[in-house]
């Protein structure tokens, strides 16, 4: 275990300066406010006084690096500052929305893999069939699909004509999270659809390249049949493979998640980030942003982990 | 040898290269769809007042929500404006915006990865930890802030989404270049004392330039899905003016109604940008190049 816990604490300090960076990066969208910061600090036609007392508040008339410290500063202690438009605490926004855009994207994960992998098996079970030509024709689709398209089609068969699941809305799936989970079926479902096509064509590269390689050789030799050589052994090899893409796939679905919560109005970060947007909601931008870049740091570094985990070679 | 021999001596295996790269893509069928799809949409785009049968911004509250027919052929929206128009209109406005993006994209990261690249050292070091932690960033979400306090409208959306993109080409520049840079010719033109900026420019970018050409192709594919997610959020294009991704929102109000009308909007934005990413396919096969995967 010393490999893994040296690695762990390795990467632990990589992320230090990409988190920093992060913040920096994240901080620096004030220089991009259209004029004074201040003015747009104080909310909808502030008075003098009102400018002068937040300009006050926030430094806004310290150095640039001055200020970013004490941005800094209030942001690891959860203070994200105000809303521009209700007052609403921005971290207590963040907090209750979270779970509803975790809870999504998770689902849409889990559907991913559950769908992905056995597909991308069949299509080298079966390579070159039709079956493997439609799955490859789906994964060239799947890069082009508006998925917020995809979603209204989804709704307009699932939910209107059939009936199988609620048309929009979302409830706490803290409280309820039964009734959550069927809200959120069909938005996950048009999430997972272009991750399960983008899966299923890289297991199917990945599973093909171990097959042919050398060591499959042997184990044929040794008399294995294709089923224990394909389950046992292959999925084991292209394990890190299938982490890393998956990977990848959860960072897109974290972004894809914040239109497609618009379409199904659920109450989660991407809608909140969205209607911030439109009103020129600057800090709840911001706490929004940064939260989600967080969040894919994070995830970064566990499926740099599992890829240590599961492969003695990475170091 | 004498500099002035050196660009021949490169010259000449590329033209043969490329009389077989046009072989190559004249001979594939995806290259030839999406490239006469994409034409057919630049000929509707320049053409749009011509082809189009009514304006694009018309109200006709007679006659609102009409299926389609002999008059209006996808119909009306709930203002009783004409879809097929604003369908057309909607072209020159998503591919020009998709392309403003890409070309940020490229006057930004190019020149930066040709630096990294041709710099080496301590400065490429940090600036690709840099990129490489920016591209890990989600970047949609960055690309709404961005939009959101820069001020909402189409410009400021996909100066966003250029900006995005740029360390995606930054990094596969750097890749090439660092490959070109070993190349005999390079080192040749070192040795004669030429000027770093005209190594870089007349030797480096032209033979680092095939894989950035299958790169921009997916890249304007991922920028029209950017513009239409914006606009589809009422960050991009604003109204009246026609967008697909704001045609799908307004459709999306009346679905119950009209089902059909999401249908002209999203077949345009899924056909337009499959072309696209057919078309990059059909340069990667035809170029042979690899990409660095994301």
């Amino acid at each position: 275990m010393t490999r893994i816990s040296r690695l762990l604490g390795l990467r632990i300090l990589q992320i230090l300066p990409v988190v920093i960076l992060a913040t920096f990066v994240v901080f620096s969208f004030q220089q991009l406010l259209p004029g004074d910061p201040a003015t747009v600090l104080a909310g909808e036609s502030p008075t003098p006084e009102r400018i002068a007392q937040v300009r006050e508040q926030f430094g806004l008339d310290k150095p640039f690096f001055q200020q970013y410290g004490a941005w800094l500063w209030r942001v690891v202690h959860g203070d994200f500052s105000k809303s521009l438009m209700n007052t609403a605490e921005v971290a207590d926004l963040i907090v209750t929305r979270l779970p509803v855009t975790l809870m999504i994207a998770g689902l849409a994960m889990v559907m991913t893999v559950a769908i992905g992998i056995p597909l991308g098996l069949m299509a080298v079970v079966k390579e070159g069939s039709i079956l493997d030509a439609a799955l490859s024709a789906l994964g060239s689709l799947g890069v082009a699909l508006p998925t917020f398209w995809l979603s209204m089609i989804l709704v307009t068969i699932f939910a209107m004509k059939l009936g199988f699941f609620p048309v929009s809305g979302m409830v706490s799936p803290v409280n309820q999270p039964l009734e959550a989970l069927q809200y959120a079926m069909l938005p996950a479902l048009s999430l997972a659809a272009a991750a399960i096509a983008e899966l299923t064509q890289q297991v199917r590269s990945a599973m093909l390249e171990f097959l042919a390689s050398q060591h499959v050789r042997t184990l044929r030799a040794k008399g294995m049949t294709e089923a224990q050589i394909l389950w046992r052994h292959g999925l084991k090899n292209i394990s890190v493979t299938i982490i890393t893409v998956m990977g990848l796939i959860a960072n897109r679905l974290l972004g894809t998640t914040v239109v497609i919560e618009s379409v199904f109005a659920i109450p989660g970060l991407g809608s909140l980030i969205a209607e911030a947007a439109r009103s020129n909601d600057y800090t709840v931008i911001q706490g929004v942003v940064l939260v989600m870049v967080v969040m894919v740091i994070v995830l970064n570094l566990l499926v740099d982990i599992a890829c240590a985990i599961l492969d003695p070679r990475v170091s | 040898m004498t500099v002035q021999e050196l660009p021949s001596t490169v010259a000449e295996p590329a033209v043969a290269e490329k009389s077989r790269v046009w072989k190559r893509l004249a001979a594939s069928w995806r290259a030839r769809i999406s490239a006469a799809y994409i034409l057919l949409v630049l000929v509707l785009s320049v053409g749009a007042p011509l082809i189009a049968p009514y304006s694009p911004i018309e109200q006709n509250l007679a006659n609102v929500l009409s299926p389609p027919d002999g008059i209006h052929i996808l119909g009306t929206d709930d203002i009783g404006r004409d879809v097929f128009s604003r369908l057309i209109y909607a072209a020159p406005v998503s591919l020009s915006a998709s392309l403003l993006a890409v070309v940020i994209a490229v006057v930004i990261g190019v020149p930066l990865g040709l630096l990294l690249g041709y710099a080496g050292g301590i400065v490429d070091e940090i600036g690709s930890r840099i990129i490489d932690t920016l591209m890990s960033f989600p970047g949609i979400v960055l690309a709404i802030g961005v939009t959101g306090v820069l001020g909402i409208g189409v410009i400021n959306a996909m100066i966003a989404v250029g900006i995005i993109f740029s360390p995606i080409l930054a990094r596969l520049t750097r890749a090439q270049t660092m490959v070109v840079r070993k190349a005999a010719y390079v080192t040749a033109a070192e040795g004669f004392g030429v000027n770093p900026l005209r190594i870089v420019v007349r030797h480096i970018l032209p033979n680092a330039v095939q894989p950035l050409i299958v790169q921009i192709a997916f890249l304007m594919a991922m920028a029209l899905l950017a513009e239409a997610s914006l606009s589809f959020l009422g960050l991009g294009v604003q109204p009246p003016f026609p967008s697909w991704g704001g045609m799908l929102a307004k459709a999306y109000g009346y679905m119950e109604i009209a089902p059909e009308q999401t249908y002209p909007a999203g077949l345009a934005i899924l056909f337009t940008s499959l072309a696209f990413s057919q078309l990059g396919e059909a340069l990667r096969r035809a170029l042979d190049v690899t990409l660095i995967e994301r």
